[in-house]
């Protein structure tokens, strides 16, 4: 590996971050949901528990409807980060050594590896900053919610 | 290629294989854990055959280590969205309750309150708490000696039922449909079970309000 090519080998996951970034924009721009259903799991599992928990208070019931969008969505969402990515980077990773003889050839990395690293890249934020500010999100309504006179 | 397809689709039917265990019905957390646990076993099973292939022992690392991450934040994120989607529910179930009580006192109280203030100010049979009920509320009571306040509503869970009307004495229960009383074996006065109950009692010395159950 020339000093050149090695100096650039992050290049590969600076577009990877790069395109998890410009989606992140782009949906929250146009208030596309379906981007945080695809990457968290637990935010359609919450989702389903808030209508199950609003059914309850309203109705006095727990409501028992299957409500597969919600569950069909975090399955797909687990299946993607846990499976899918894992298994496409890893299996990239793999390929790309085998051609890492040629130095040029080793900065393109491939379909496959970038499908992975892609969603490697997108579970991670929902993974570490997303789930950072969900833990003080969490701690300050509780603490808030905690601090509200009993009634009764 | 076709290897790693193969791996893939055997990741997703034993994930999804594992979300079908639990009941699809209500909450979807056992689901998610259960198949939680399925695709770590994957991702374990899948970088003990895989990962060792990569020749480079710090590409190696560098692997475990972010897919490590990646599952303890995810654990810690499912921890947190689940503790949160339990106390939202207890919350709501509170502020339900509370506002239940809160209809139900009110409207035990309030025919109490009224048939007094008649008995105060001496208007008609004053000294007939019965008749100074009835005249005010008669049109209201069913033949089951119910106060239908919302007969009109499905949804209606509060209940207030006329137990006593003598010249004496004025008794009102108010029974709920949503909240549960402390005794599950309690008999309700619309002869149900285990439902919240109150007693609004009316008498020369004024209004007694107690628990039932």
């Amino acid at each position: 590996m020339n000093e050149q090519t090695k100096s650039y080998s992050w290049l590969p996951w600076l577009i990877s971050i790069s395109i998890i970034v410009l989606i992140g924009t782009l949906a929250s721009y146009y208030s596309w949901n379906w981007y945080r259903y695809v990457l968290d799991p637990w935010t359609a599992a919450n989702g389903l528990a808030t209508i199950v928990a609003i059914n309850e208070f309203g109705q006095g019931i727990a409501d028992v409807g299957p409500h597969w969008e919600y569950r069909l969505q975090a399955l797909a969402s687990l299946i993607t980060i846990f499976v899918i990515g894992p298994s496409l980077w890893i299996y990239g990773e793999l390929k790309n050594e085998k051609k890492s003889a040629d130095d040029e050839a080793h900065l393109k990395k491939g379909f496959v590896w970038y499908v992975g690293a892609i969603l490697i890249c997108g579970g991670l934020v929902f993974a570490v900053p997303a789930t950072i500010t969900k833990g003080i999100v969490f701690n300050n309504t509780w603490e808030s919610a905690a601090q509200i006179p009993k009634c009764g | 290629m076709g290897k790693i397809f193969l791996w893939i689709l055997g990741g997703a039917l034993l994930a999804t294989g594992a979300f079908f265990i639990p009941e699809q019905s209500g909450s979807m957390w056992p689901s998610l854990f259960l198949s939680s646990s399925a695709v770590l076993i994957y991702l374990a099973a899948f970088c003990f055959v895989w990962l060792k292939k990569i020749q480079s022992a710090t590409k190696r690392k560098a692997i475990g280590w972010t897919l490590g991450i990646l599952v303890v934040f995810s654990g810690i994120s499912a921890a947190i969205s689940y503790e949160s989607s339990q106390r939202q529910k207890e919350t709501l179930v509170t502020i339900r309750s509370t506002i239940e009580t809160g209809i139900i006192q009110n409207y035990v109280n309030e025919p109490l309150l009224k048939t007094l203030r008649a008995h105060a100010q001496g208007s008609g049979d004053s000294n007939d708490f019965g008749k100074l009920f009835r005249a005010e509320y008669d049109s209201l009571i069913t033949e089951e000696g119910m106060l239908a306040y919302d007969k009109d509503r499905d949804d209606n869970t509060v209940f207030v039922y006329m137990a006593k009307a003598s010249a004496d004495s004025l008794v009102l229960i108010g029974e709920s449909a949503y909240l549960k009383g402390e005794s599950s074996d309690f008999k309700n006065h619309s002869g149900e079970t285990g439902r919240y109950q109150v007693k609004g009692i009316l008498t020369s010395g004024g209004i007694d309000y107690e628990r039932a159950n």
